[in-house]
């Protein structure tokens, strides 16, 4: 990391104050991405909602009707509280589950920690609803796991029990949402100083006190917009749930599309999204009051990011360590048996996805190099992603420097509001972006869905090189301008090597969050289906095993090239640490 | 834009996939924000056709386009409601569209479409004199397309679980069956069938009373219920893993998959009428033009409707007889209605879909159904 020599040397300078040098740069595409992508579709959502329909036709005619009908509607009502519980739970999880991993692999791991924070984040590369769809071959009465418990003797018939039922859909929004988790529990795990820990040590605390009073207070943020993150992505997803839910897996948002298709009543789907926004609302502002810290950790307070500890060379300590690594394995057990599925049903001669398997094939390999339909998609899928990337990159990096170097009215409340397309349900942003590119003309399609998904990845890069700007010494961009470098050069030579890690992995992370993305693009793509969006049209028409072949060859390109990666890391200085750069913003 | 892509592979994905897309009525509902792109302008020497998969396959048009010299360009679409949405938002300006029966009613009232002259459609001839077509597709006194294709929506069952071919939907109530019932995601072609159970009188336009007995029904029927499918490759994996037994089938598509695959699955038409969807080819005001007859002509020959059976198996509007004659083999006749419907009093028992009063309350209580809220 180029930035770290200089940076660990001078305190931080408030943004605020901040060089006047770049004072100059424009911040009108800042209010203009606000206007345009944010508090439009909002505002057009919010004024549908107070519309009624008529056979499909909006009636201009202001009305409350919408909201006494969604918010009297016993199913609404229940719909909306199974939903938040719903995510709430698997959030909770997820959070049991990915945070002790988080630990674990932050302070235990030494070369392998690239790798198992990789491994973690190569699942969700492959499409969501085929990994969901793998859960129901687990779980059916035919499935893996009955056949595992009959043949162990546990159970003398296959049950019922396991799949279409709520313990299912906890089962899969909670695998879903561990990722999420663990990046944002990692991350915050590896700013935790390991001097405060040995601190604790040296005064007697027990390594769990350490973890209760020190550890947790200082990673529990991170672990929160983890938590919210993983909370709002199950509350938006309402096909999952269905899918190995079955009928009690039905949630809110099924209800509210349903009106934007058959019902074509677009107000009172707009309602009851306006409704679901508020109980959302009410969950996060909570999230955030309990995980509020008392001061934050400044960078030279946070050093260089925690060293592997020790091992413990005594037998107990072998026992312990043994056993720790069993128990690490679990998640990822967890994380890899739909994979392992996807990846067995590929080669598996029967168009049906149902156990008993059929033959070894090698054809849906071979039909889906002729699957035109299918490798459009996924090319789509890429150029919607790369570009989505691309106009994010632009414009987080840029808004990100107005913040950090201009005197930005009310800053703070304008980032809020950048952010909220990510803390919007997929199924509320979906149909507000809908409205707002009917209501300028974009057509459906790629224009449509780049649009959309640079709402939501736009901030997230944009809050990451900002964090890491906030920590830069302003007076490295003074001194190159004093030296007579223009702007283009001070970035490029002097501003750009200090946040490249952000940049890098704000980016990784907003392709990761487009590629797999099917609820915004579900009402946005039109006729041009990205993959995961042509995934779910082949689940209820026409699917064809060549989409288990096209998403095993994803996740083991994906694993070969982190592995290849990690590889020549290791072989350079740059991997001794073992820590991943892109995460380890600071 | 859909124009379609004359990739062979293209066309071949698309047999199964085009069975049920036809009948995705709302369940489709992202496609149905309608895809604005596609308006295409008219020439004289053109015909743009709004149609779905496997209807009009890249290599047929080409052939007609060389015979003809008439340029044909092909519109697919996902679902009912997004080729109502792009027609009335004038995105897609077609001369022929391609839309089930029940929604004549919609498109006459918005006034998209003209009556039709079968009189320019000599091959009319061909169409099976059982179905009944011209009092099914008369709306307000007045002639408004002609069938393309059709298909029911019986009870589908595996004989291992059932005692002999059950005749009637109570057989869904039946306790028996408890969590081994499915049904598909649609408020629009499920409620009919319920509708059919009740007795409701017109199940396209039921009373307040009947409305009540069709959510007591719904409510009965709830735990009967542990999944329902969002299309029928979904509905195939249902049964053959054993998550149902029986159900309300989607597309007998699904009872020829599970045979294929050695399962002893079949279907039946209840007493109470089986659901029934008929296909037309209906023009509209610009579409009002020979060359657009011509080739709605042309798609009514028997090789025509033979090739495109054999290619969906889907049922064509051929009697037996005409096709069989046209060289559709027996097996291929053996998976569709086509024998079925030459059956005495066959179409007395299928119930087409007509508009439904009120497809608001419709969804609203199919989602109370889903919701568990009845």
């Amino acid at each position: 990391m180029t930035e770290a020599a200089a940076k660990e040397t001078v305190r931080p300078a408030p943004a605020r104050p901040a060089a006047g040098v770049l004072r100059r740069l424009p911040a009108a595409p800042l209010y203009f991405w606000l206007a345009a992508l944010v508090i439009a579709p909002n505002i057009l959502l919010f004024a549908t909602s107070f519309l009624s329909s008529s056979g499909g036709v909006l009636v201009y005619e202001f009305s409350l009707a919408n909201y006494a009908r969604a918010l009297g509607s016993d199913t609404v009502r229940l719909l909306i509280l199974r939903t938040i519980l719903t995510a709430l739970a698997a959030a909770s999880l997820a959070t049991l589950v990915a945070y002790p991993l988080a630990y674990y692999v932050s302070r235990h791991l030494g070369r392998y920690k690239l790798l198992a924070v990789m491994l973690v984040v190569i699942p969700l590369w492959v499409s969501l609803l085929i990994r969901a769809f793998a859960w129901r071959i687990i779980l059916g009465e035919n499935g893996v796991l009955n056949s595992f418990l009959v043949n162990l003797g546990l159970l003398d018939a296959p049950s019922d029990a396991f799949l279409y039922t709520r313990f299912a859909v906890i089962l899969a929004l909670t695998y879903m949402a561990i990722p999420y988790v663990f990046i944002s529990a990692y991350t915050a795990l590896e700013r935790v100083p390991n001097s405060l820990l040995e601190a604790s040590y040296d005064n007697g605390a027990t390594p769990f006190r350490t973890l209760l009073h020190v550890v947790w207070p200082l990673s529990k943020q991170g672990v929160a917009i983890g938590f919210c993150l993983a909370f709002l992505l199950a509350v938006g997803d309402y096909l999952t749930p269905t899918m190995v839910g079955g009928l009690d897996g039905t949630m809110v948002g099924m209800v509210v599309a349903s009106q934007f298709g058959l019902a074509g009543n677009w107000p009172y789907g707009s309602a009851m999204a306006i409704v679901l926004m508020m109980a959302v609302s009410l969950v996060l502002l909570a999230v955030t009051y309990f995980s509020r810290g008392r001061g934050i950790l400044q960078d030279v307070d946070a050093g260089a990011g925690a060293p592997p500890r020790q091992p413990d060379r005594s037998l107990g300590g072998l026992v312990k360590s043994l056993g720790a690594k069993v128990l690490l394995l679990l998640p990822y057990v967890y994380l890899y048996l739909p994979l392992l599925i996807i990846g067995v049903f590929s080669f598996n001669d029967s168009e049906i996805q149902a156990m008993p398997l059929g033959g070894f094939t090698m054809r849906w390999y071979v039909e889906l190099i002729g699957d035109s339909g299918l490798i459009e998609a996924f090319q789509r899928t890429l150029l919607v992603a790369g570009i989505t990337v691309g106009v994010a990159l632009v414009a987080g990096v840029g808004f990100a420097m107005l913040f950090a170097y201009l005197r930005i009215r009310w800053a703070g409340a304008i980032q809020g509001l950048l952010a909220m397309p990510v803390a919007i349900p997929g199924i509320v942003l979906g149909i507000s972006m809908v409205i707002a590119c009917q209501f300028v003309g974009i057509e459906p399609g790629i224009p449509r869905v780049v649009v959309g998904h640079s709402t939501f990845v736009m901030p997230v890069m944009m809050l990451i090189v900002l964090s890491r700007l906030k920590r830069l010494d302003p007076s490295y961009v003074q001194a190159s301008m004093d030296l007579g470098a223009n702007y283009v050069q001070t970035f490029r030579y002097v501003l750009f090597p200090m946040i490249r890690s952000a940049v890098i992995g704000g980016g990784l992370l907003g392709f990761t969050l487009s590629v797999d993305e099917v609820i915004v693009s579900l009402f946005l793509t039109g006729i041009e289906p990205t993959l995961p969006v042509y995934v779910w049209n082949q689940m209820r028409f026409g699917f064809t095993p060549s989409v288990n072949a096209i998403f095993t060859a994803i996740g083991l390109v994906s694993l070969g090239l982190v592995l290849l990666a990690i590889f020549f890391m290791n072989r350079s200085a740059a991997g001794k640490n073992g820590t991943p750069e892109w995460l380890s913003v600071r | 834009m859909t124009i379609q892509k004359t990739d062979p592979a293209w066309a071949r994905g698309a047999i199964s996939r085009r069975r049920a897309l036809q009948l995705g009525a709302g369940s489709a509902l992202a496609l149905s924000f309608g895809a604005l792109s596609g308006g295409k302008s008219m020439a004289a020497s053109e015909v743009t056709l709004f149609t779905w998969e496997t209807y009009h396959e890249p290599d047929w048009v080409q052939a007609y386009q060389q015979a003809s010299g008439v340029k044909v360009n092909v519109v697919n679409t996902g679902s009912v409601d997004e080729m109502y949405a792009q027609t009335r938002s004038g995105s897609v300006k077609a001369d022929v569209l391609y839309f089930d029966t029940g929604s004549f009613p919609r498109y006459i009232d918005a006034g998209l479409i003209a009556p039709f002259d079968a009189a320019q459609v000599p091959n009319r001839k061909n169409v099976s004199k059982t179905m009944g077509w011209e009092e099914k597709c008369t709306v307000g006194g007045k002639l408004w397309g002609i069938p393309y294709n059709w298909g029911t929506q019986p009870l589908m069952y595996d004989k291992r679980a059932t005692d002999g071919e059950p005749l009637t939907w109570a057989a869904l109530w039946d306790k028996k069956y408890k969590g081994k019932v499915n049904m598909f995601d649609d408020a629009y072609i499920t409620i009919p069938m319920i509708a059919l159970y009740v007795g409701a009188a017109d199940p396209f336009n039921m009373s307040d009373k009947e409305f009540e007995e069709v959510r007591k029904a719904l409510k009965a029927l709830r735990p009967q219920v542990r999944t329902i499918a969002r299309g029928f490759d979904d509905a195939t994996n249902i049964y053959a893993s054993g998550e149902a037994v029986i159900g309300y089938c989607q597309n007998i598509a699904i009872v020829n998959d599970l045979q294929a695959k050695g399962l002893p699955f079949a279907y039946s038409f209840p007493d109470e009428g089986t659901p029934t969807w008929i296909d037309c080819s209906v023009v509209t005001e610009q579409g009002n033009r020979p060359e657009v007859y011509s080739f709605i002509d042309a798609n009514l020959t028997p090789e025509w409707q033979v090739r495109m059976t054999e290619f969906s198996l889907n049922n064509g509007v051929l009697s037996a007889e005409v096709a069989e004659g046209a060289g559709l083999s027996g097996e291929v006749i053996k998976k569709t209605n086509i024998a079925d419907q030459a059956q005495d009093g066959f179409w007395d028992k299928m119930v087409v879909f007509q508009p439904p009063e009120d497809i608001d309350r419709r969804l609203e209580v199919w989602n109370d159904f889903k919701a568990g809220t009845l």
